[in-house]
Parts: C-alpha cells; structure tokens; sequence
C-alpha cells in the first residue's frame, strides 16, 4: 500500500516536473517596447466607454429612429395605416437594440477579473440577457415584422415589393432560427455552468463563515 | 508638478509590470497552453492576459501573494476565452510581439510523453483543468482554494480524483503506443 502511495507521488513528481519543462522562461521571449505599446492600444480601447464602434452604432440608431418617427408622423399626416404601423415597428426595434448595446456595454466594464466571485455573476448576468433577448424576445419581434410586412403588402402589393419584403423577411428568419440554436445548444449549457460554479463557490464560502 | 508625478507612476509601474510579465511568462504561456489548441489562440490569449494584469496592477494589494494575484487574472480570462474562442474570429491586428519557441533539448520519448500530458489536460472539464493547471504548478491547497474560491476540502477531493484521472490517461496513451 505504502509502495503505491510512494509510486504515485513519483509519477505526480514527474508530471509536475514534465509539465514546468514544458514552456521554460527561456523559451518566451518579447519585445518590452512592443508589449508597452500594444497594451496601451488596448487600454486605449478599452478606457473608452463608448469606443468608436458604439458611436457608429448610436448614430445608425438615431438615424433609423428618426426615419421610423418620419414615417409615423408622415402616415399620421395622410392617414396611412402601414406607415403608422412601420414606423412603431421601427422605434421598437431600434429602442430594444440600443437598450441592449447599452446594457452589454455596462456589463463588459462592470467586469473585475481579480475576483472570481464578480467575474461569475457578471459572466452570468451577461449569458442570461443574451438567452432572454434571443429565446423570448425576439419570436415577438419577428411576429412584429410579419405583420408589418403583411399589412403593409395588403395596401400596395406590387410584385417587386412583394419580392423584396419576402428576400429581407427570409433573412431576418434564418438568421433568427440560427441564434435561437446557438442560444440553445450552447448558451443554455454554459448558463447552467456558471450557475452551478455560482453555486459551488457560495456554499464553499458559507462554509468558511463560523 | 501634478503631470510629472503621473509621468513617474505610470513609469514606475511600466518597469513592474514588464518586470512582472518578465518573470512570469513562462506560467502564463503554460496555463494559455491548457486552455487553446493553436499557436496563434496561444499568443491571443497570453495578449488578454497582459491586457488584465495590466489594468488590474494599481489594484494589487501586498496582502495576497502577487503569484496568486496573478493566477486567479490569468485564469478567469482564461476560462472566458476559451468560451468564446467557438464564436471569436481570429485578431486580425495581432502583434507577434511575443515569441514562443520549442524549447525541448530532450529526446522524442520525453517530447512525446509531454505532448501527451498537455492532451491529458486539455480534455479535462474546465474548473477541474484549473485545478490540475494550478496543482502542477506546485500551488499549494491554500493558493488553489484563494484562486479559484473553492474549499481546501473540496480541493483535496478533487485533486485526488483528478490525478487518478490524468495518470489513467497517460498510462493509457502509453500502453497504446507500445
């Protein structure tokens, strides 16, 4: 029993030693000046709050928010059913895809990666808004767009608008049912992962608490 | 007078930050090497890495052993990464600013056996991975259970099957190539 006991600990021994061979200090070499400037990019990047990708995204979203007023105002104006219609559709959409830019944007800085306990919840916080945007928002936001698009093609169904509306609408779907499955088949795992580390990691603390 | 005593905290904390990453490097690229398959998701990775170290250093306190400080940053980004790794397309604007280079002065049988090690690991689940990773690294208990938030008892346990489970694996790739 005793030789088993000592047998094992020689090979663990050996892996460890294995393992740290493996990638020596030698064997990593880099370039201070390089290191310092590129993680400067990086910070530089990641010290904006709002980077230059969410400054194109608020702008197309004020641009398009302001097409979807126009359009309700001008379908007011002439008593327009599907105007009316289109432009709500518009100022919904983009109100729910602003709120989320905002939120995933919020998440991603609110991330302190020196505590695991903070590094869990906001990792888990982050995967359940996506879930819920993909699995319970967004069935309603396509069910919108049909019917918009129905209406719309019953007061004027000239055949290239027909064509078009279809093309675009078959997109928006495809691309919907591919999310639903990523959210499925690998968000809802993951969910059910970090909820679980979650877990293992408050009663591990509870434990420690006299 | 404020701007040169910023000029000076941010130099003094370049020299310890390359100093620190100078000394380390080795773990890091070690721990980067159990959570990616490629070169290139190596170097990515090891880029985050130093990303966070970078802007957690101000945050350091003395309190806590700076190799624990460092673990527990590299290995949450670790972990997040190789999560997204599936969705991420490779960084187009990466810098090949650090270079790894295949260090094994030993034989085949010796490169191969390492080799297989790094298999062993990687296809262990991720939180039991971190605690084979760190294990390997010499960390004790104590430092294992302060990186990863899990109880020293809960720790021990794990570890013992783990290594049960990493010393079938390589007994097993063995037994197969003789």
């Amino acid at each position: 029993m005793q030789d088993d006991d000592s047998s094992e600990k020689k090979q663990i021994r050996s892996l460890q030693e294995m393992w740290q061979q493996s990638i020596t200090n030698d064997a990593v070499t880099f370039n201070e000046r390089e290191v310092m400037a590129n993680i400067q990019r990086e910070i530089r990047l990641l010290s904006h709050h709002l980077p230059p990708r969410s400054w194109s995204v608020i702008a197309f979203f004020i641009f398009l928010l302001a097409r979807a007023i126009a359009l309700a105002v001008k379908g007011f104006e002439i008593g327009d059913a599907s105007k009316i219609l289109w432009g709500y559709t518009g100022i919904i959409f983009w109100s729910i895809f602003a709120a989320r830019h905002i939120f995933v944007r919020a998440i991603t800085y609110k991330f302190d990666m020196s505590s695991y306990s903070d590094f869990l919840t906001g990792w888990l916080v982050r995967v359940k808004q996506e879930i819920f945007y993909q699995i319970t928002i967004s069935p309603y936001l396509i069910a919108m767009l049909i019917f918009s698009t129905v209406i719309s093609l019953w007061f004027d169904a000239r055949l290239w608008l027909v064509a078009s509306y279809v093309l675009l609408l078959s997109i928006v779907i495809v691309l919907e049912i591919k999310a639903r499955d990523f959210a499925k088949n690998e968000l809802e795992p993951l969910r059910n992962k970090l909820e679980s580390a979650l877990q293992q990691l408050n009663e591990s603390q509870s434990d420690h608490t006299p | 007078m404020t701007q040169t005593t910023d000029t000076k905290n941010i130099a003094s904390r370049e020299v310890d930050f390359v100093r620190l990453l100078d000394d380390n490097k080795a773990r890091i690229m070690r721990l980067c090497r159990a959570y990616t398959v490629s070169r290139e998701d190596r170097e990515d990775l090891f880029q985050e890495i130093a990303v966070h170290l970078w802007k957690a250093l101000p945050n350091y306190r003395a309190e806590a052993q700076i190799s624990t400080w460092l673990y527990r940053i590299a290995l949450n980004v670790a972990l997040r990464f190789s999560y997204q790794t599936k969705r991420r397309k490779p960084n187009a604007e990466r810098i090949p600013w650090i270079e790894e280079t295949t260090p094994h002065p030993h034989d085949d049988a010796t490169r191969e056996r390492t080799e297989q090690l790094h298999r062993c690991i990687a296809a262990l689940p991720e939180i039991d991975r971190s605690v084979m990773v760190l294990y390997l690294e010499e960390c004790s208990y104590k430092e294992i259970s302060e990186i990863t938030g899990l109880t020293e008892t809960n720790i021990g346990a794990k570890i013992s099957r783990i290594k049960d489970k990493l010393l079938g694996c390589m007994r097993k790739s063995e037994g197969g190539e003789a």
